[in-house]
């Protein structure tokens, strides 16, 4: 347990992190460049071979019941007046989802 | 989370079979565009260069947000184990922290931090921001804590003793309002009914946030 001081050590020690931005930019260019990319990128299996889903049904809670565990944790999506949840154990077998909330067209990744 | 209307045009999107700094790439069927999917930037392609709109999401327990959406509809289909699957709560602390921002100014707030400062004030590249963080739940959100022109800064409350209503609060400390902080919603003071203005933000793995903003913006413990 911290004692007050300590705290107010650690609150004002948190603002004074240097931040390295201009080395940032400079490594992250190369990163997100094509160039990096060609060269890093492992083709690991065919595309399309991992699953995806294209406006897949959504269940009520009700007919959900307990197939999902309450602590289980979901992706919460409200938009457009709309409300979707995605579980992290069933996105863990699909990854992407192309679906439509709230009539916005939005792609879920995990 | 992302748009998928790009320009005007609505795009669908594939998976590559493709790692890329151990993330999965994504291609969209309309040009065949590569697409990170933990940024979404295409990297390659006729849309190299573009980047789709991210979308507030949040990660919390399906019991939270049934409760707080009760005619929420859910994703059912089979269940993967393991490190892409489930994760407990400690490793959540542990793993996660909440990238907040878009593009190359984004900032890593580790939920072990946030596990023992649930409510930051900071800023991000010069705009004030609250993160917060329901230490129950384990899942983190980020608002602009600048509301009509006034700077407002925050500390975090537990919840109203002998409430029923047991979700994290805060309050801040310019009128004494009190909000949800996991909403942003006032629920009683002078501010009473405004809403703060949720930030662009994803829940990330650590490690891999680190594999592609390395030298960036982390904030965590382990650092003070």
């Amino acid at each position: 347990m911290l004692h007050l001081s300590q705290m107010r050590l650690l609150v004002t020690t948190l603002f004074l992190i240097p931040v390295c931005v201009t080395g940032l930019s400079a490594q992250a260019d190369e990163i997100f460049s094509e160039a990096n990319y060609d060269k890093e990128m492992r083709q690991v299996m065919e595309p399309d071979q991992f699953p995806v889903l294209h406006h897949p049904p959504m269940a009520t809670v009700m007919e959900a019941g307990l197939e999902i565990d309450l602590d289980e944790p979901v992706i919460g999506l409200f938009l457009g007046g709309e409300a979707r949840a995605y579980p992290i154990s069933v996105m863990g077998g699909v990854e992407l989802v192309n679906d439509t909330c709230g009539e916005i067209p939005v792609a879920v990744s995990w | 989370m992302y748009g998928r209307t790009l320009d005007g045009q609505v795009l669908n999107f594939g998976h590559e079979g493709v790692l890329y700094r151990n993330s999965f790439v994504m291609y969209d069927k309309e040009t065949n565009s590569k697409w990170l999917h933990v940024t979404g930037e295409a990297l390659k392609g006729e849309l190299k260069g573009k980047k789709l709109g991210i979308i507030p999401s949040q990660i919390m327990p399906y019991r939270t947000w049934k409760k707080r959406h009760p005619d929420t509809g859910v994703l059912l289909g089979e269940k993967v184990s393991g490190m892409m699957g489930t994760f407990t709560l400690k490793d959540r602390i542990s793993s996660f922290g909440l990238s907040v921002g878009e593009g190359r100014n984004v900032t890593l707030f580790r939920f072990s931090l946030l596990n023992r400062l649930p409510v930051l004030d900071t800023t991000l590249a010069d705009a004030p921001l609250v993160v917060c963080f329901d230490q129950t739940a384990i899942y983190a959100v980020a608002f602009r804590s600048h509301l009509s022109g006034r700077q407002l800064h925050f500390s975090a409350l537990s919840s109203v003793p002998d409430a029923e209503d047991t979700r994290p609060l805060m309050r801040d400390a310019e009128t004494g309002s009190l909000w949800l902080r996991m909403t942003g919603e006032c629920l009683a003071g002078e501010l009473k009914g405004s809403q703060l203005e949720q930030v662009p933000a994803t829940a990330w793995l650590g490690n891999r946030w680190m594999a592609f903003f390395e030298g960036g913006r982390d904030v965590q413990l382990e650092k003070l």
